[in-house]
C-alpha cells in the first residue's frame, strides 16, 4: 500500500464518518480524518511517520512566519532601515514539482525571504535563487534554508530515511 | 467583554497593524524587492489574522474551520504572484546594482546585453 493511496483512504474515511452523523457539522471532518489516521498509521507507521513530519512541517512554517514578520516589522518602523539585501544561489536536492513548489513556496511565505527563480542545471541538478532582505552571512543562510527547509520537506515526502531515490 | 469578543478584537488589531505596518515599508524601503516583501507580510500575516478573527466572532456558525480552509489556500496561492513578480522585476532589471550587495544570480540566468536594452 502506497502512502498516495493511504493518503486517500484517510479522505474517504473523512467523508465517511462526516456523512454518518446526525447533524452536518464541518467538525466532523476533522473529527473523522483523525480517527482514520490512527487506523491507518496503526496498520501502516510509515504514513503514520509520514503525516506527522507534515504536520510538525507546518507547525514550523507558521512559527517562523510569526517570528519573522516580527523581525521585518521591526526592521521597517528602524530609523534608517539597515537593508543588507542580496540573492544567492542554493543548490537543491529537491527533484520533483511537488518538493520545489512546496520549497519556493514555504520560502516566500517567510517575511524576509523571497524565491525569485529556478534554474535547471546541465547535470540534472537545480539550482534555487534566493532573495534576502537581511543577509547577513551569505553562506550561512544557504546552509539554514536546506537545514531547517529542504530537510523537513524531504522528511515528507521521502521518508525519514531521506532516500536519494524517489519512491512509488 | 466575553473571551470570544476580546480574542476577535485582538486578532483583528493585530491583523490590522500588520497592514499598516505592510503600508509604511511600501512608502519607506528604496527599492522592488525589499517592497515585496512588505507587501507579503500584509498577505500573509494581517489577512490571516483577520480571518481567524472572523472564525472567532462567528464560532457559533462554525465558521472557524472556512476560516482556515482559506487562510491555506490564500497561503498556498499568494507566493506564486509574488514569485513571479520578483523574476520579472529581475529580468527587466530595475534593481540591479544600486541595492544588492551579493548577486548570484547574475551570472547564471541573465545575459548582460539583454538587461542593458531593458533598463535603457
Amino acid at each position: 500500500m502506497t502512502i498516495r493511496f493511504s493518503l486517500l483512504l484517510n479522505f474517504l474515511a473523512a467523508i465517511v464518518w462526516a456523512s454518518l452523523q446526525p447533524v452536518a457539522e464541518s467538525q466532523n471532518y476533522v473529527v473523522g480524518f483523525v480517527i482514520g489516521f490512527i487506523v491507518l498509521a496503526v496498520f501502516q507507521p510509515e504514513y503514520g511517520r509520514r503525516v506527522g513530519a507534515t504536520v510538525a512541517f507546518v507547525i514550523f512554517l507558521l512559527w517562523s512566519i510569526v517570528v519573522s514578520s516580527i523581525q521585518v516589522a521591526k526592521l521597517i518602523l528602524s530609523r534608517s532601515p539597515p537593508l543588507d539585501q542580496g540573492i544567492i544561489a542554493i543548490p537543491l536536492r529537491a527533484e520533483t514539482a511537488l518538493e520545489i513548489a512546496t520549497l519556493a513556496t514555504a520560502i516566500t511565505l517567510t517575511p524576509g525571504t523571497l524565491s525569485v527563480d529556478v534554474k535547471l542545471d546541465g547535470d540534472g541538478g537545480r539550482t534555487l535563487f534566493v532573495h534576502s532582505l537581511k543577509l547577513g552571512d551569505a553562506e550561512a543562510l544557504k546552509r539554514d534554508i536546506q537545514t531547517e527547509f529542504e530537510d523537513r520537506i524531504l522528511r515528507f515526502t521521502r521518508g525519514a530515511n531521506r532516500k536519494l531515490h524517489l519512491e512509488d | 467583554m466575553t473571551l470570544q469578543e476580546t480574542t476577535t478584537v485582538v486578532l483583528a488589531a493585530i491583523g490590522v497593524i500588520f497592514m499598516l505596518i505592510s503600508a509604511v515599508g511600501l512608502v519607506r524601503l528604496p527599492d522592488v524587492f525589499s517592497r515585496m516583501h512588505a507587501a507579503g507580510k500584509a498577505t500573509t500575516v494581517g489577512v490571516s489574522c483577520l480571518l481567524l478573527g472572523a472564525g472567532v466572532y462567528f464560532w457559533n456558525d462554525n465558521l472557524l474551520l472556512r476560516a482556515v480552509v482559506l487562510i491555506a489556500l490564500i497561503f498556498a496561492t499568494s507566493p506564486i504572484s509574488t514569485s513571479a513578480m520578483a523574476r520579472a522585476a529581475y529580468r527587466t532589471g530595475s534593481t540591479r546594482p544600486l541595492h544588492l550587495r551579493v548577486d548570484e544570480m547574475q551570472e547564471e540566468t541573465i545575459d548582460p546585453s539583454d538587461v542593458a536594452n531593458h533598463t535603457s
